[in-house]
């Protein structure tokens, strides 16, 4: 059983806290949710609770970068997208500085804090803003990658993730980069195109076809800014059938990258996309909801086999 | 030079930059310039042939409208050449009508999306505090500006931080964009509204710079609020007067009017 998704986020915090003492920790009267709650005992001066107050949570964590420290912030994707846009662009994209936001419990992740707490255009807004990474990673290892990564850079980054465990997919080898995506298959004749959580979907689609004699590699996009252009272009050329699924909007997501991309490169095979069409959340588990939607494995596989 | 010619040399600067311009936030930018003028001139530990060092004290100007005097007092001092204060709002310009950090010399933060410069301006008081920095910090935010409610979520962050390096100084020229902040808000008692949250607050002719320094002196274990008791176009009588002086469009006869009152300016003697 691999970690919770929370759990690798403290875990990663700690390690880097402990040998920096300019890493802080911001949450929005969410430390136990996110799982930060050790590192709050163990490192009272690097560990800030800012209350419920999501706006200055992220523009106070942008004038600590301009001090010099390194700010890791929390809360759930709806409060660290839609509700603080501006303080996003404002104080951390235009202004050059460098924080890294944890957005926990994506698209339908909420469950039974149901729609008011479910945003479907978290990505939709983050991958318009410049100096910014925005990520969607699938696995504990891609997770931790994320997280190193901000604390060697100086940009601004954006993560989605459940809180909840996601399978492994990598191992500790396993060599990443930000703005390339990592292939599972070596025929691009058919792809489907997922992230985060979306990718496990996307793999037991590949493992049922594989069973019943089709090849399909799954395109697991780490980053959707920057993205992989190199492979959407060899992708282009050499697939005949793209499908894209994602726990989001259908328009500004995943699809509409990778659909612009298809678009741009001349691609003439069949698209295919799952996603949200303009529907609210509501309360329910995450199997009740994705079927819901649309996006749970029963209904992409039937999908794909149209 | 005297804080009193500093800050006449400000507001010099600051309308000759806008009668230039033909347009611009002159009530905002003038109602500040004693309180920028004492803190450059008085206060800060600032070297303008090192803006980044180490232990220099931080402004934030969370009020960005009132950009051009920011830059009037900037150039005045020396962090960048005063010729370029003619070509504030150009194409190409290193001086935008908000304060923009990455364009700017000296400009310790982006500004103009109201109630964010506080923000920024109490994480960078509780980030001097954690890496054991003796830095002050000092942020001007508008009356007007008390309208955002992100303004009080950043104040209750400096009361509950104990962020006692950091000074608000809240310019109470008493309008905003479309009218008088007490019919567009509420008739608030600053000082009171400080002394309630936690701050130690104080009240003082924001046109007096003696009494702006006495402030800003004033030792205290919280963090500090000093409400200055300002108006819009401070030291231009006519433009005083006027109702709509958050920004003016000048007419032909305003601009000469502006330009008499340059004069006159500069004519001024100090003893």
């Amino acid at each position: 059983m691999t970690k919770e998704m929370r759990h690798v986020y403290q875990e990663t915090l700690s390690e880097l806290m402990r040998k920096d003492p300019n890493v802080v920790m911001l949450d929005a009267d969410l430390v136990s949710a996110s799982g930060g709650g050790k590192n709050y005992q163990n490192f009272p001066n690097q560990a800030i609770n800012c209350g419920i107050s999501e706006a200055n949570m992220i523009s106070s964590a942008c004038g600590m970068s301009l001090v010099g420290l390194k700010p890791f912030v929390h809360t759930f994707v709806p409060f660290a997208t839609r509700r603080v846009f501006d303080q996003l662009y404002m104080s951390g994209a235009f202004s050059k500085n460098s924080i890294h936001i944890f957005a926990s419990e994506p698209g339908i992740y909420a469950q039974f804090n149901g729609g008011t707490h479910t945003s479907f255009e978290d990505l939709a807004l983050t991958r318009t803003l410049p100096n910014t990474v925005v990520s969607a990673p699938s696995d504990e290892h891609s997770f931790r990658f994320i997280l190193n990564s901000f604390y060697n850079d100086n940009l601004m980054y954006y993560t989605r993730s459940p809180r909840a465990h996601l399978p492994e997919i990598y191992n500790k080898s396993t060599q990443f980069e930000i703005g390339k995506w990592m292939v599972h298959g070596d025929d691009l004749s058919q792809c489907i195109i997922a992230c985060g959580d979306m990718v496990h979907v996307a793999l037991k689609v590949k493992e049922k076809m594989s069973i019943e004699g089709e090849v399909i590699s799954v395109i697991d996009a780490l980053n959707l800014s920057p993205y992989d252009k190199e492979l959407l272009e060899s992708i282009s050329q050499k697939s005949v059938k793209v499908m894209v699924i994602e726990n989001h909007s259908i328009y500004g997501g995943l699809v509409e990258l990778v659909a612009r991309e298809l678009q741009l490169n001349g691609y003439k095979g069949l698209f295919y996309h799952q996603g949200i069409n303009h529907h609210v959340s509501e309360v329910g588990t995450l199997d009740f909801l994705a079927r819901k939607f649309g996006i749970d494995f029963e209904t992409i596989y039937k999908e794909w086999k149209k | 030079m005297e804080t009193i010619e500093f800050a006449n040399n400000i507001r010099i600067a600051t309308c000759e930059m806008l009668l230039k311009r033909g347009f611009g936030h002159l009530g905002a930018a003038l109602s500040m310039v004693e309180a920028l003028a004492v803190l450059y001139n008085e206060v800060m530990n600032i070297d303008p042939s090192n803006p980044q060092k180490e232990d220099r004290d931080w402004f934030i100007l969370s009020k960005g409208h009132g950009g051009p005097s920011y830059y009037a007092t900037l150039a005045l001092k020396g962090y960048f050449n005063k010729d370029l204060l003619m070509t504030l709002n150009d194409n190409n310009t290193c001086l935008p009508s908000h304060p923009d950090r990455n364009k700017t010399k000296g400009v310790d933060a982006t500004t103009g999306s109201l109630g964010q410069g506080i923000s920024q301006a109490v994480g960078i008081a509780k980030a001097l505090k954690i890496k054991g920095s003796k830095s002050k910090v000092y942020c001007i935010v508008g009356d007007g500006e008390m309208n955002e409610g992100q303004v009080y979520e950043a104040l209750v962050f400096a009361v509950a931080h104990n962020l006692d390096n950091l000074t608000i100084l809240l310019d109470n020229n008493k309008k905003q964009l479309d009218g008088l902040t007490k019919t567009i808000s509420i008739r608030y008692n600053f000082k009171n509204f400080f002394d309630v949250i936690g701050f130690k607050s104080m009240e003082v002719d924001g046109a007096s710079t003696e009494e702006i320094f006495e402030a800003l002196k004033v030792q205290t274990t919280k963090p500090k609020a000093i409400v200055l008791d300002t108006i819009k176009c401070q030291g231009l009588p006519y433009f005083e007067k006027l109702m709509d002086n958050h920004h003016i469009r000048f007419t032909d006869d305003q601009k000469e009017i502006l330009a008499s009152e340059i004069k006159r300016l500069k004519e001024r003697k100090y003893d």
